[in-house]
C-alpha cells in the first residue's frame, strides 16, 4: 500500500534529492524518509483522523510498519538512515500506543487539533453537593473510632455513592461513544481529510463536548477508586 | 562476515552464544563446558597482570577472597549508598567516599564495576575468539529488563572496555523468548518468569506472525539466588554464633566457604527432600553439622519468593490480561529450579510452566539470536521491546513530570521546551529521573544534562527544543535544537551512577594495554626487531663466508633473505618467525663454517695458557 503524504507540500528525497512523493520510502532511490516532523498519528498509519477505528487491522499495520522501520533492519545502512529509522520508529510507537486505546485516541485528537493544554479532570457541576458530602464521609471513614452501628452506617453510605457514581460513570462514557460516532459522522461528511481546510465548528463543539465527558469521566474514575480504598469489598468491613 | 557473538553476563554465571546454521549454540571450552563463573581474581598486587576469570578463579574465592571478586553485576550502575546492606556478606572491600559510581579497592588499586565486568567479557571474547577461530569485535548482551537506564549504561562501558562494540542491550526475559519462540516455533501470548542469580524479571510477550510484542515487563533488580544462598548463610551464622559465640562473618575466607556450602545444599534440596550441612573450621575448633529439610528450606525463603509475586500482578495489570490469558509461562534463570518457585509460578498463572529450555543457556542463546537479527541473518524475526521504568525531569518544588511512561514500546521520544529565566542566561540544568513516584526524592536520578552556550537574550526569550530518546537498547538519548537560531544546542552530560564518556574512553586505553591486540602488536615488533639484527648479522657475514660456501647454499640463503624482507613488511608475526627460522636453516653450514674460522683465527694468536 503507498501512502500519500497529502498534506505536506512535495518533498524531495533526502538521499538522491529527487522528488519522493510515498511517505516512507523514496520511489525513485528506496531509501527510508523521514517522516514529515508535523505528521498526526493517524496519517502515519495510513487512516482517516476518525475516532472508532479498527483495532483488528491496526495490530498487524503496526507490525508491517515495524518491518519497515525497525533500526534492527538498519544495522548496516548509514548513520543518517539509522537515524531515520530511529526516530520514525519511535513516532510510529508512540502512534500506535495512542491509537489503540480509545481514551488515549481521543486525548490525542484533542491535543492535535487544540494543541498544547494537557486534559485534566473535571467534576460535573451537577454532582457538586454530593461529591462534597461523600468526601466528608470518605474522611471519616479514613478517622479510626465510632461503634459498630457508625461504621456500618458509613459503609451502606459509601455502597449507596459507589453505586450512584458508577451509573453516572456508565452514563458518561455511553455519552463519549454517540460523540464518537457524531464525529465519524461529522468527518465522513467532508470526505478525506486535508488540513488546509481546517476543522468546522461543529467538529469542534463535538471535540469540546468529548472533552468534557473525559474529563467527568476521569474524575469519576478517581472518585471511585478513593470509594474502594475506603469500602474494598461489599461493605464487610472498613 | 565477522561474527555478532551474543553474551548472557550473568551475576553467577556468564555465557557466549553464536548461531550456526539457523540454530544458536553456546561456545564451550576444550572440556565441552559453556558456563564461565562470573568470578574474578585479582594477582596480589592488584594489578591487571595475572587475572584469571572463571573457575579457576572461583577455586581462589576461599583462599584469596578479598581479591576475588563475585557478583559484580549487582553494584552495576550503583552508588554506595545503595548497596550498604550487601556490605556484611561480601568479602572484598568498597572504597569509601566515592558517592556517584561504586569502586572496588583490590591490593592498591581500584576499579569500577564495569571495568570488572570487562575482564568477564574479555575472557567469554577470548573463548568465542579460539573457538571460532576468528577475531570476534560486536556483541549483544543482555541484561535484566528493569535494569534502568544507568545499569543499562554501566554494561554498555563494559563492552567497550573490554573491545567489544556493543551492537545492542537485550533483555534478558525477551532474549529467552526468542530463543524460545524460534526452537517451538509457537504463537500467543507467554509469561517470561526469570529468577537468576541476582535479579528478577517478568515480562508479558504477544508472539505472532514472527513479532515479539513484549507488552508489559517488571522486576526486581535486587532479588536473585545471591538472596537465597543468604538465608541459608545467616542461619548457619546464627547457630555457630549460639553455639560458639562467634562470630564467622568477620573472616572472609570462612564466609566465603559458607556462603558456597549454602549456594550447594539449596542446589540440592531442588531435587532432594533433605541434605546435609556440614562445615568444618579445625582452625577455629568449629564443626557443624546439621541435616535440613525441604520444608524447613522453604520456610527460610518463602518471602522472597513471595516477592516476585507483587511484579507479576503488576506486570499483568499493565498489559491488561487476566491469568487465563496466558497461553504459556517459560522458566529463566537458574533459581527457578527450586520447586517452590515453580509451585508459586504456577498457582499465580494458572498454569505448569515450561522449563524444557535449559534455563542457564536460554538467554545466551536468545542473544545470539538477536545479534543475528541484526547481522542481517534472521529476517523474519523481529522483537519489539519496551521501557521498564517511566521517565520524566524534575520541575519545581522536587515534583517530576513524566514523559514517557513505563512499558512504552521502544525506540520512544517526547519532546519538551526549555527557556531562560533571568536576562543574559546561556545554560539551563535538566534533571533527569526515572522511576514510578511523583517525588524526585522518590524516583531514580539518572543525570543532569547541561544545555550551554545559549545566547544571552532577555528572560524567557529562548526557545530551546529538548527530545528525549530512548532507544532500542532502552538507553536515553538527549539533544536539544534551539528553535530560534534552528541550530543543535550542546548537551553536556553529568551521569549521577555512571561513568563520563571521557572516563570510559580512558578505561579503554588502560585495558587495551593488556589486551590481545596489544600483545600481537608487541609480538610484530619484537619479531621485526629480531629480523632485522638477524638480516644485518646475515648481510655483514655473507661477503666473508662468500667463498666457504656452493652456489646452491648461496642461492637458498638469498631466497629466504628475500622472504624475511617480505615478511617484515607484513603484520602477521607468525610470518616473520617462519622466515626467520627458514633463514637460520639455510645459513647454518654457513654459520658452523664461519664460526670454526673464526675460532681458528682466535687461536692462532693467543696461548694455550690465555685460553
Amino acid at each position: 500500500m503507498i501512502v500519500t503524504n497529502k498534506r505536506a507540500p512535495k518533498r524531495l528525497c533526502w538521499s538522491c534529492r529527487k522528488e519522493a512523493p510515498d511517505l516512507y520510502f523514496c520511489s525513485n532511490c528506496a531509501s527510508l524518509q523521514p517522516l514529515p516532523p508535523e505528521i498526526d498519528y493517524f496519517t502515519c498509519f495510513g487512516l482517516e483522523p476518525r475516532l472508532n477505528i479498527d483495532l483488528k487491522a491496526l495490530e498487524p499495520r503496526f507490525y508491517e510498519l515495524s518491518r519497515k522501520f525497525h533500526p534492527d533492519f538498519y544495522q548496516k545502512r548509514s548513520e543518517a538512515e539509522k537515524a531515520i529509522s530511529l526516530e520514525n520508529a519511535a513516532i510510529l510507537n508512540k502512534a500506535y500506543r495512542a491509537l489503540k486505546d480509545p481514551h488515549r485516541r481521543l486525548e490525542y485528537l484533542i491535543g492535535w487539533v487544540e494543541g498544547g493544554e494537557p486534559i485534566r479532570t473535571e467534576a460535573p457541576a451537577d454532582l457538586f453537593d454530593e461529591i462534597f458530602e461523600l468526601q466528608e464521609t470518605l474522611e471519616e471513614a479514613k478517622a479510626e473510632g465510632g461503634s459498630a452501628e457508625e461504621r456500618a452506617a458509613l459503609v451502606s453510605t459509601l455502597e449507596g455513592a459507589r453505586e450512584k457514581f458508577q451509573k453516572r460513570r456508565n452514563e458518561e462514557s455511553g455519552r463519549l461513544e454517540t460523540l464518537f460516532k457524531e464525529w465519524d459522522r461529522l468527518a465522513d461528511g467532508r470526505g478525506a481529510f486535508d488540513s488546509d481546510r481546517g476543522w468546522t465548528g461543529e467538529q469542534k463543539k463535538c471535540l469540546e463536548e468529548m472533552k468534557k465527558a473525559l474529563s467527568h469521566q476521569a474524575y469519576l474514575d478517581r472518585i471511585l477508586n478513593d470509594i474502594g480504598a475506603a469500602a474494598p469489598s461489599s461493605g464487610r468491613s472498613l | 562476515m565477522p561474527k555478532v557473538v551474543g553474551i548472557d553476563l550473568g551475576t553467577t554465571n556468564s555465557l557466549v552464544a553464536y548461531m550456526e546454521g539457523g540454530t544458536p549454540k553456546v561456545i564451550t571450552d576444550a572440556e565441552g563446558n559453556g558456563i564461565v563463573p562470573s568470578v574474578i581474581a585479582f594477582g596480589e598486587e592488584g594489578g591487571p597482570d595475572g587475572i584469571v576469570v572463571g573457575d579457576p578463579a572461583k577455586r581462589q574465592l576461599i583462599s584469596h577472597s578479598e581479591r576475588t571478586i563475585y557478583s559484580v553485576k549487582r553494584f552495576m550502575g550503583k552508588g554506595l549508598e545503595d548497596v550498604r546492606e550487601d556490605l556484611s556478606l561480601i568479602p572484598f572491600q568498597l572504597a569509601q567516599g566515592q558517592k556517584e559510581v561504586i569502586r572496588i579497592q583490590i591490593g592498591g588499586k581500584l576499579y569500577t564495576p564495569p571495568e570488572i565486568s570487562a575482564f568477564i567479557l574479555m575472557e567469554l571474547k577470548r573463548r568465542a575468539e579460539a573457538f571460532l577461530k576468528e577475531p570476534v569485535r560486536q556483541a549483544v548482551i543482555t541484561v535484566p529488563a528493569y535494569f534502568n537506564d544507568s545499569q543499562r549504561q554501566a554494561t554498555k562501558d563494559a563492552g567497550k572496555i573490554a573491545g567489544l562494540e556493543v551492537l545492542r542491550i537485550v533483555n534478558e526475559p525477551t532474549a529467552a523468548s526468542l530463543a524460545y519462540g524460534l526452537q517451538k516455533k509457537k504463537e500467543g501470548t507467554i509469561v517470561v518468569y526469570d529468577l537468576g542469580g541476582g535479579t528478577f524479571d517478568v515480562s508479558i510477550l504477544k508472539i505472532k506472525n514472527g513479532i515479539f510484542e513484549v507488552l508489559a515487563t517488571n522486576g526486581d533488580t535486587h532479588l536473585g539466588g545471591d538472596d537465597i544462598d543468604r538465608r541459608l548463610m545467616r542461619l548457619i551464622l546464627g547457630e555457630i554464633s549460639r553455639k560458639e559465640r562467634i562470630d564467622l562473618a568477620v573472616f572472609p575466607e570462612t564466609l566465603q566457604e559458607i556462603r558456597l556450602v549454602s549456594e550447594k545444599v539449596k542446589c540440592r534440596l531442588s531435587s532432594d527432600e533433605k541434605t546435609e550441612i556440614a562445615l568444618s573450621f579445625p582452625d577455629k575448633k568449629i564443626e557443624y553439622r546439621r541435616e535440613i529439610r525441604r520444608d524447613e528450606f522453604e520456610s527460610l525463603i518463602q518471602d522472597l519468593i513471595e516477592r516476585t509475586m507483587t511484579p507479576c500482578r503488576q506486570a499483568l495489570a499493565d498489559a491488561r490480561l487476566k491469568p487465563g490469558e496466558i497461553d504459556e509461562v517459560i522458566l529463566v534463570g537458574g533459581s527457578t529450579r527450586i520447586p517452590l518457585v515453580k509451585k508459586k509460578v504456577a498457582d499465580l498463572f494458572q498454569k505448569t510452566p515450561h522449563s524444557e529450555l535449559n534455563p542457564e543457556e536460554v538467554v545466551a542463546l536468545g542473544a545470539a539470536v538477536q545479534a543475528d537479527i541484526l547481522a542481517g541473518g534472521i529476517t523474519h524475526m523481529l522483537l519489539l521491546d519496551v521501557t521498564p521504568l517511566s521517565l520524566g525531569i524534575e520541575t519545581m518544588g522536587g515534583v517530576v513530570s513524566r514523559l514517557i511512561p513505563r512499558n512504552a514500546t521502544i525506540p520512544t521520544s517526547a519532546k519538551e521546551m526549555f527557556t531562560t529565566f533571568v536576562d543574559g542566561q546561556t545554560s539551563v540544568s535538566i534533571h533527569v529521573m526515572q522511576g514510578e513516584r511523583e517525588l524526585v526524592k522518590d524516583c531514580r536520578s539518572l543525570a543532569k544534562f547541561n544545555l550551554t552556550g545559549i545566547d544571552p537574550l532577555p528572560a524567557g526569550m529562548s526557545r530551546i527544543e529538548v527530545t528525549f530518546l530512548i532507544d532500542a537498547n532502552g538507553i536515553l538519548n538527549v539533544t536539544a535544537k534551539d528553535l530560534r537560531s534552528g541550530k543543535a544546542q550542546s548537551v553536556e552530560v553529568k551521569p549521577t551512577y555512571g561513568l563520563t564518556d571521557h572516563e570510559v574512553e580512558s578505561m579503554i586505553v588502560a585495558s587495551i594495554e593488556h589486551a590481545r591486540e596489544d600483545l600481537n602488536e608487541r609480538m610484530l615488533i619484537e619479531a621485526r626487531n629480531e629480523a632485522e639484527t638477524v638480516l644485518r648479522h646475515v648481510e655483514k657475514a655473507a661477503p666473508r663466508g662468500a667463498s666457504l660456501i656452493d652456489e646452491e647454499e648461496r642461492r637458498k640463503i638469498d631466497q629466504s633473505v628475500a622472504d624475511l624482507k617480505a615478511a617484515i613488511h607484513g603484520t602477521d608475526h607468525h610470518q616473520i618467525r617462519e622466515a626467520l627460522d627458514k633463514l637460520d636453516q639455510s645459513t647454518k653450514r654457513l654459520a658452523e663454517t664461519l664460526m670454526d674460522r673464526t675460532l681458528k683465527e682466535a687461536l692462532q694468536d693467543k696461548k694455550l695458557s690465555d685460553l
